[in-house]
């Protein structure tokens, strides 16, 4: 969203420069915020209108459905980095941000929230973890 | 927190019919999307209004408290006609005029507070920007930030700021050619 | 007596001379360090290393690069750089755009800001760990840097 160009008043770039840096957005942590903004969004739209019994006892019958499932997968593979998210998700042999994208590309009951990537995004470029790995 | 909501491709249009019309998931979803996108706007309003960072971010929470109202069951839902920054600027200057009223820090003038009567932030430095903008008036301050910084349209500043187009075409007139005149700006440019 | 008097003597000197040096080598210089991916196809996701060969190096900021489809900075060690001990720095970025709005040729990915020590010329490590397309192939990418300021304080 930029200024239309023919605009008959204009500043100089150098001042719209200086005008922007002095605008600079400020580096603030906002987890609080985050957190109180997200819990007020859940609890306002649970409050809309329940879905009709039918539908309801659907939904009931795939949560119940999906609960077995993730149970059989963990019966099958007992090792915790088998089931972790930060696992080699596109079978490169290693973990990078490729996997992130597959991860992220991932469709169904498999699609992951912008927190989960973030979150294995930012694991993959961890120091901390590099260092442990190298 | 900044990679946070750009892969979602959906734009702020889809958001608000989701939040509108979606199912609580993904109302909520697309809600924190919003949120997570117009956040960093939404606190660098704040700052122009009010000096600490504390109230900065109250504002940030009641501004978004302020749109979530708009969506059922409480509102009627929400039709975007113009860009989502000029409906958030005037929600989020009202807000942290009123948060400074309530602290005490901002008592409220006769009939009512104005841009105008805002507290200047910082002394003015010669040969700086808070020097160039401290000669010009708060409604000429503000006009010149939401057409240069935020890159507004002048229609779209005028929606902002709830005047007609003529009034910020004269605003930023006479704004730009103070900037212009200010020893401060003739500094920068020819340092 | 006299002896000792000058080996003092010879002792301060060294130590005169030897601050000076120090203060000499603890010259601090600021960088912005431009990095390049030149892919012939299409990028959707790419990850890089860069460090420095001879120490001295602190990395103090970094800036998004030039392709609209990864819009926002990328991801890197925050708080690494928050405390000011990064002397090396893993970044990545990934988008789920369109493959036709996804950059391809010679793109600026990252600016680094870097804080440099000593009067060595800086020697820099750069490593492109991956680039992929939209469908997760890896691409033959090249990665590169440019210097861009660099001033004295």
């Amino acid at each position: 969203m930029k200024p239309e160009k023919d605009r008959s008043d204009d500043l100089p770039q150098p001042l719209i420069e200086a005008l922007e840096s002095s605008d600079r957005p400020v580096s603030m942590i906002t987890a609080r915020v985050d957190r109180e903004v997200s819990a007020m969004a859940r609890r306002h739209f649970s409050l809309r209108r329940r879905p009709a019994r039918a539908q309801r006892l659907a939904w009931t019958a795939v949560a119940a459905a999906v609960v077995v499932a993730v149970f059989a997968v963990q019966l099958q593979s007992p090792d915790p980095e088998q089931t972790s998210l930060y696992t080699d998700v596109d079978g490169s042999g290693r973990i990078d941000i490729a996997d992130v994208l597959a991860l992220a590309r991932m469709q169904g009951t498999e699609e992951r929230s912008q927190a989960e990537l973030d979150a294995f995004a930012s694991w993959i470029v961890s120091l901390a973890r590099a260092g442990e790995t190298s | 927190m900044a990679n946070s909501a750009k892969w979602d491709q959906r734009s702020d249009q889809e958001l608000i019919r989701h939040c509108t019309h979606g199912n609580a998931t993904d109302a909520t979803r697309a809600f924190e999307v919003l949120y997570k996108r117009h956040k960093a706007y939404v606190i660098r309003v704040a700052l122009r209004f009010v000096r600490d960072h504390d109230t900065a971010l109250d504002v940030l929470q009641e501004t978004f408290s302020y749109l979530l109202r708009k969506f059922p069951p409480s509102g009627d839902g929400l039709t975007l006609t113009a860009q989502m920054t000029t409906f958030l600027y005037p929600v989020a200057k009202n807000t942290a005029i009123t948060l400074m009223r309530k602290a005490n820090r901002f008592p409220a003038a006769e009939g009512g507070c104005e841009p105008d009567d805002l507290p200047q932030d910082t002394a003015p430095e010669s040969g700086d920007i808070a020097g160039a903008l401290a000669v010009l008036s708060d409604a000429h301050r503000e006009v010149i930030l939401l057409r240069f910084v935020d890159g507004m349209s002048l229609q779209e500043a005028a929606d902002a700021l709830a005047i007609p187009v003529g009034t910020v075409k004269s605003r930023l007139h006479l704004a730009i050619r103070q900037l212009r005149e200010s020893p401060h700006c003739k500094k920068l440019l020819f340092p | 007596m006299r002896n000792v008097i000058l080996s003092l003597i010879v002792l301060c000197c060294a130590c005169a001379w030897q601050t000076s040096a120090a203060q000499h080598d603890d010259r601090k210089r600021f960088a912005a360090v431009d990095i390049y991916l030149d892919s012939g196809e299409p990028v959707a996701a790419w990850q890089f290393e860069f460090s420095s060969r001879n120490g001295r190096m602190k990395i103090v900021g970094l800036e998004n690069g030039e392709s609209k489809a990864f819009g926002g900075t990328p991801y890197y060690d925050r708080e690494a750089v928050q405390r000011g001990t990064a002397d090396r720095i893993i970044v990545a970025d990934f988008t789920l755009a369109g493959a036709n709005e996804l950059p391809s040729g010679r793109i600026r990915i990252a600016t680094l800001h870097l804080m440099l020590t000593g009067a060595d010329a800086p020697q820099f490590d750069l490593e492109l760990v991956t680039a992929v397309t939209h469908e997760g192939r890896t691409i033959d990418a090249s990665i590169s840097l440019e210097s861009q300021i660099v001033r004295k304080r």
